[in-house]
């Protein structure tokens, strides 16, 4: 072993002084997105939420294999399929979950009913083309779906959330 | 009706309509308005009539309901690919652009493009010493690691056949100097076809887990990773929930210090390294734990001299909070040589007699967190090594015995195709002598994904 400390000494400095200037760097930029829609905090989650959650999660990992450096194409299709067949399921699980939201709108009133419909079924049919767009490999036009989801879920949040918990 | 979304997708696709154009970008206008559908229903309508009354009978749908479920969309059997009509051969091409600015605290004291160690970190190759007159703080631009690859696929009774080429422009080569055109050669990096679980042709040793390489701009990224591409014959058997093992045959290839100390490939090897992985994958991510053995030989014409090395290799990809992860390999054996630190140390060693003695035993490692500052910003942090034992049995000194390095970097991704960034890289390498070297470089580029 030679010389191994005074070289841990400075790589730690440089790799300190490094770290700062990069974090401050990131930390400068707004927490923004452009390609992505943000599902903003209206409340607890609710079941359909929970689905929500982890199609973001399957968006994110979808989104990652483009940042893949090292791995060979086929090995990267393997997984996107996987993924793919992932969003199927959880589709298929927010659409389940998605028609039991209607039974909220008995709790609304006569004109918020009508509107509070039309976007659970917006909601319905835009999980059913993200649906359809995962199971046939449509895995770029996936993220602009799911930003198109969450748009839709944050106009109900936004609107019904609060009539829901005032209601008696 | 539940399939009318798919033919209307379908039709709209051959009819160059809105509808899947709207459905890449980002807004609520994705969905089709119900006066949208109205118009396309009202389309289909038209064309049904016309086909009807050209033929005087019903038409066919277009697509079958099941057939619309499934490949509305892609014309390959892949995400992203085209078939090649009457072959049943989805196929597709792609690449990246990436263009490296690179200044370095010391050059590697050889002259022009052609040279290597400039262009990335070679363990092996970090200057000894002071830096030499005229070889401090040096401007290096290239865009060599550009890539583009070629796969094609499709469905068999026996499983998926898949082929794939893909070249950059790393190759060794004496034109492409940096004086006029930079014109550097594309070399293979990989060359290989499977078919169901058997995999025939060039590709990343059994041995490496390529996930687990630190997402940074230095080529390679890290001094402590397994690395080497190479003919193969391998069978991946698939166990339960991500599970799976493969054994492979692989590409021998002996390296032997000399007893003065240079690098002997005599090119006799007679039998494959063999290598055995066990991988995983799941929400976790990813891990393989890999076994390898082999033989190395040499004949020198009088006589046929061999011994054997072998090692085992952890390494994965673990997601922590969010996009966040964690990259590790922790590599260790003897013999190892070229599958470590690109080949910073021989597998084997000549005694003063000049005679294969035996191996050399060594060990490496990386860790790397990567950290997403929000949806446009990522870093990475790594920290690898390379260590060699035993260096005083070889007759030979100034013989590399351990590397360190430090990355860390800034990633800004405007949109995933795209990719600027800025990296800071510190290695150190010292040889069993105690003399050592110290590299510091900065590093920016950018890349464009197609």
């Amino acid at each position: 072993m030679v010389g191994i400390s005074d070289a841990a000494r400075r790589l730690g400095l440089s790799m300190r002084i490094a770290t700062m200037i990069i974090g401050v760097t990131a930390c400068a930029w707004s927490q923004d997105d452009r390609y992505q829609v943000r599902l903003e905090k209206t409340g607890a989650p609710a079941q359909h939420a929970v689905h929500g959650k982890r199609l973001r999660t399957l968006m994110r990992d979808l989104k990652a294999l483009l940042f893949e450096r090292q791995r060979t194409q086929i090995e990267i299709d393997e997984d996107r399929r996987r993924y793919l067949a992932r969003t199927v399921e959880v589709s298929n699980g927010l659409l389940e979950s998605a028609t039991h939201i209607a039974e909220s709108a008995d709790d609304l009133r006569e004109d918020e009913r009508a509107s509070f419909m039309a976007l659970q079924n917006k909601l319905v049919s835009q999980t059913r083309a993200l649906r359809m767009l995962a199971d046939s490999g449509r895995s770029q036009s996936i993220s602009a779906q799911f930003g198109a989801i969450t748009t839709t879920c944050n106009a109900c949040h936004s609107n019904f959330r609060e009539s829901l918990r005032s209601t008696p | 009706m539940r399939a009318a979304p798919a033919i209307l997708l379908a039709l709209s696709s051959f009819l160059g309509l809105p509808y899947m154009a709207e459905a890449q970008t980002a807004s609520s206008s994705v969905t089709v308005s119900k006066a949208e559908l109205d118009t396309l229903y009202s389309r289909l309508d038209a064309l049904e009539q016309q086909a009807k009354e050209a033929s005087g009978e019903e038409p066919a749908l277009l697509l079958t309901p099941q057939a619309a479920e499934r490949q509305p969309i892609s014309l390959g059997g892949l995400p992203g690919t085209f078939e090649i009509p009457g072959t049943g051969l989805s196929m597709a091409f792609g690449g990246f652009i990436k263009v490296d600015s690179i200044f370095s605290s010391r050059g590697t004291e050889s002259p022009g493009g052609g040279n290597t160690a400039d262009n990335f970190v070679i363990p092996g190759a970090i200057p000894i010493g002071d830096a030499a007159d005229g070889e401090r703080h040096q401007l290096t631009l290239h865009a060599r690691e550009s890539r583009i690859w070629w796969k094609a696929y499709r469905e068999t009774d026996w499983g998926d056949f898949n082929a794939y080429l893909e070249l950059d422009f790393f190759a060794f080569q004496a034109p492409g100097d940096e004086r006029i055109s930079d014109s550097h050669a594309p070399r293979m990096r990989h060359a290989y076809g499977t078919l169901g679980p058997l995999l025939v042709g060039q590709t990343w040793t059994t041995f490496m887990n390529a996930s687990a390489i630190p997402d940074n701009l230095d080529f390679v990224g890290t001094v402590g990773t397994v690395f080497a591409r190479q003919p193969m014959l391998r069978w991946t058997q698939p166990l339960t929930d991500g599970w799976s093992v493969q054994v492979a045959l692989e590409q021998p290839e002996t390296t032997i210090t000399s007893s003065t100390g240079g690098r002997i490939t005599p090119g006799d090897d007679l039998v494959p390294d063999v290598v055995a992985a066990l991988h995983g994958k799941g929400a976790f991510g990813n891990v393989s734990v890999a076994l390898i053995g082999r033989q190395l030989r040499r004949d020198n014409g009088v006589r046929v001299e061999t011994t054997y090395g072998g090692g085992v290799s952890v390494a994965g990809r673990l997601k922590i909070v969010r996009q966040d992860n964690l990259r590790f390999c922790l590599t260790a054996g003897t013999g190892l040589g070229r599958y470590l630190a690109l080949n910073a140390v021989n597998g084997g060693y000549a005694d003063a007699s000049g005679a294969l003695a035996g191996p050399i035993p060594s060990m490496s490692g990386h860790v790397a967190y990567q950290h997403h500052w929000n949806e446009l910003f990522r870093s990475s942090l790594t920290a690898s090594f390379f260590q060699a034992f035993e260096l005083d049995r070889l007759p030979a000194t100034a013989t590399t015995e351990q590397v360190q390095s430090g990355i860390i970097n800034l990633l800004f991704s405007p949109i995933p195709r795209t990719t600027f960034g800025v990296e800071y890289i510190f290695a150190r390498r010292a040889l069993d002598t105690g003399d050592e070297g110290i590299l510091h470089r900065g590093q920016a580029s950018a890349k464009f994904v197609f």
